[in-house]
């Protein structure tokens, strides 16, 4: 059976635990790599603030789940929720993918496990679970709409809950969220979103595109919630199938994506070069550490939001999801190998 | 660790928080009252210049109605371009004029937000000060722009000042909160006091995703100013 694997932000859950100012994650399955950063916005510096974006990578086999989340500034525990719910979200996308895949989940490989995390795991972002909570094949293919939109009540349920725990509503921990399941065998997928932010992706044939746009309430500074009890009104999701090389998927809070989606055209020349640019030779850390210091040091006037940022490409440095003739094939946990978190903290719980 | 550098410049839009101060300077404004406006308004540029998320974002429509309304600066100028308007106090109160070209500035120079397209602007704070009842045709125009209000695409805010201007008649020429204060030099510094928090507080909302709420928490208005409750014909 393979391992699931996660990176990035630990959940947290119990009152006074707080995020790291600045967060990196990155992970690898078969040919694909994902790189994710987060960091404090300027007026959260300014007002002594925690950063409330959250971000979170995983994987089974030859899936990956990213998502992240965007706590409202005006909720005052808004980081709990978006920290719930992009783990939730991607641990019911990565189960109902191995469900659906057939392979019950009894056990963990953990020496393989371990053997394929890289030094940066010392700082103890990331971690592998036995994440079964359903035993219940789902209903629908994992690249669906229904699928995503089942992740996203699971989300939804789950934050709220943690509100009920923290004895507060569930607007406190107001978060949008959007999320992405791929299948790097054959680099289908299927993104979802509620509230702002935006899921851009590159392909060298059609360029920089919007993957999907969730409704919008037209007013700058304001957004629909995954908490909100009408959250599935302001619910989008959509699949489509990425070609194999060259492709890169972007998924951002709006503290990025304000900046790098107005006016339209800005949108091919961002991803081009995000694209080109994250595929220097280098290794995954320093890809990581790079993607930090260029998301928590550009500037923009008027930019002063929590930024946070999650690419997923198809890398030409990664190794090839298929073995060479006469390779041994990668045990399963390794195959979804190379998971690094370089500011995070142990999960909360 | 080698160094993996990205260098990709963002876009450099901004998204403007709109201010409009729309002054009273009709004939019964005279003496102390349109000097203390005047010094006032260069109050609210300076310290708002001096606060940094305000600077980066504020953006200032000054409209000045006595005798006839006029756009007193090109649309909506950056504060830290906005040069403060000399003014002379003079004729009767056009407020309809000015709630036009309120209107019209609105339609011209704020920017929608469309998602993917335009990087609009924070929503448009606006702050009324007159001192007398309005001589023109003011009824049709003020509609139209306590429309966009109950849109909640504008949030506005009307003084009165003076001893012309009373209760009633505050009621009905007002659009969005009321207030009513005397016309003495201390309660325009007052006034111009509360406006400058007000937007610095907005800004500090905005630059914190709590854009379009941000009027909502407006500092409490300063000793002096009285709530007048909304008239909704």
């Amino acid at each position: 059976m393979d391992a699931f694997w996660y990176c990035g932000d630990a959940r947290l859950a119990t009152l006074g635990a707080d995020h790291p100012d600045w967060a990196a994650a990155h992970g690898r399955a078969g040919a694909w790599s994902v790189v994710g950063v987060s960091a404090v916005g300027k007026s959260h510096l300014r007002d002594g603030l925690r950063r409330d974006d959250a971000l979170l990578a995983g994987g089974v086999g030859p899936w990956v789940a990213a998502a992240v989340a965007d706590g409202a500034g005006s909720a005052a525990l808004s980081r709990f929720g978006a920290t719930v719910a992009v783990r939730t979200v991607c641990e019911a996308l990565l189960e109902g993918a191995a469900l659906w895949r057939g392979e019950p989940v009894t056990e963990m490989d953990v020496p393989a496990f371990a053997t394929a995390l890289p030094a940066a795991c010392e700082e103890g972002a990331v971690w592998a679970t036995r994440s079964w909570r359903r035993s219940v094949s789902p209903a629908s293919p994992p690249l669906s709409a229904e699928a995503m939109k089942r992740a996203f009540t699971a989300a939804h349920e789950q934050v709220r809950r943690s509100a009920q725990a923290l004895h507060t509503g569930p607007e406190k921990l107001h978060c949008t969220l959007l999320a992405v399941l791929l299948d790097t065998s054959d680099g289908a997928l299927v993104v979802g979103q509620v509230g702002d932010g935006a899921i851009l992706c590159h392909t060298p044939d059609a360029g920089g595109r919007w993957l999907v746009e969730a409704p919008s309430t037209g007013q700058a500074g304001e957004s629909y919630f995954l908490t909100q009890p009408d959250w599935e009104h302001y619910f989008a999701a959509a699949s489509l199938e990425l070609p194999d090389a060259g492709a890169a998927v972007f998924l951002m809070t709006d503290g990025v994506a304000d900046d790098v989606t107005y006016p339209p055209n800005t949108i091919e020349w961002f991803t081009s070069q995000m694209t080109t640019q994250l595929r220097q030779p280098g290794s995954p850390v320093d890809r990581a550490a790079g993607l930090l210091r260029w998301l928590a040091g550009y500037k923009v006037q008027g930019s002063f939001d929590d930024r946070t940022l999650l690419v997923l490409m198809a890398d030409p440095l990664a190794p090839s999801a298929e073995p060479e003739e006469g390779e041994e094939e990668p045990t399963p946990a390794a195959a979804g190998d190379a998971v690094a978190g370089l500011c995070g903290g142990a999960d909360e719980e | 660790m080698s160094e993996f550098t990205i260098d990709v410049q963002p876009s450099d839009g901004t998204r403007r928080l709109p201010i409009y101060l729309l002054l009273d300077c009709s004939y019964s404004m005279k003496g102390a009252s349109i000097e203390a406006v005047e010094r006032g308004v260069e109050f609210f540029v300076q310290e708002t210049m001096a606060d940094t998320f305000a600077k980066e974002t504020v953006h200032v429509g000054v409209i000045l109605f006595g005798g006839t309304a006029s756009m007193a600066t090109e649309g909506l100028v950056p504060v830290t371009a906005l040069t403060p308007p000399k003014l002379t106090a003079a004729g009767n109160t056009p407020l309809g004029a000015a709630f036009g070209l309120l209107d019209k500035s609105l339609d011209s120079d704020y920017r929608a937000n469309v998602p993917g397209q335009e990087k609009g602007d924070w929503k448009p704070l606006v702050f009324i000060l007159t001192d007398g009842e309005p001589t023109d045709d003011w009824e049709g125009p003020r509609r139209t722009i306590l429309a966009r209000q109950s849109g909640k695409v504008l949030n506005v805010i009307t003084v009165g000042c003076g001893p012309l201007v009373n209760q009633e008649l505050l009621e009905r020429i007002a659009v969005g909160a009321t207030f009513q204060m005397d016309g003495s030099e201390a309660s325009f510094q007052k006034f111009f006091r509360w406006v400058t928090q007000s937007v610095q507080r907005a800004a500090k909302q905005v630059s914190g995703e709590e854009g379009a709420a941000a009027p909502k928490e407006m500092p409490a208005p300063p000793e002096g100013l009285v709530f007048i409750p909304q008239y909704n014909p």
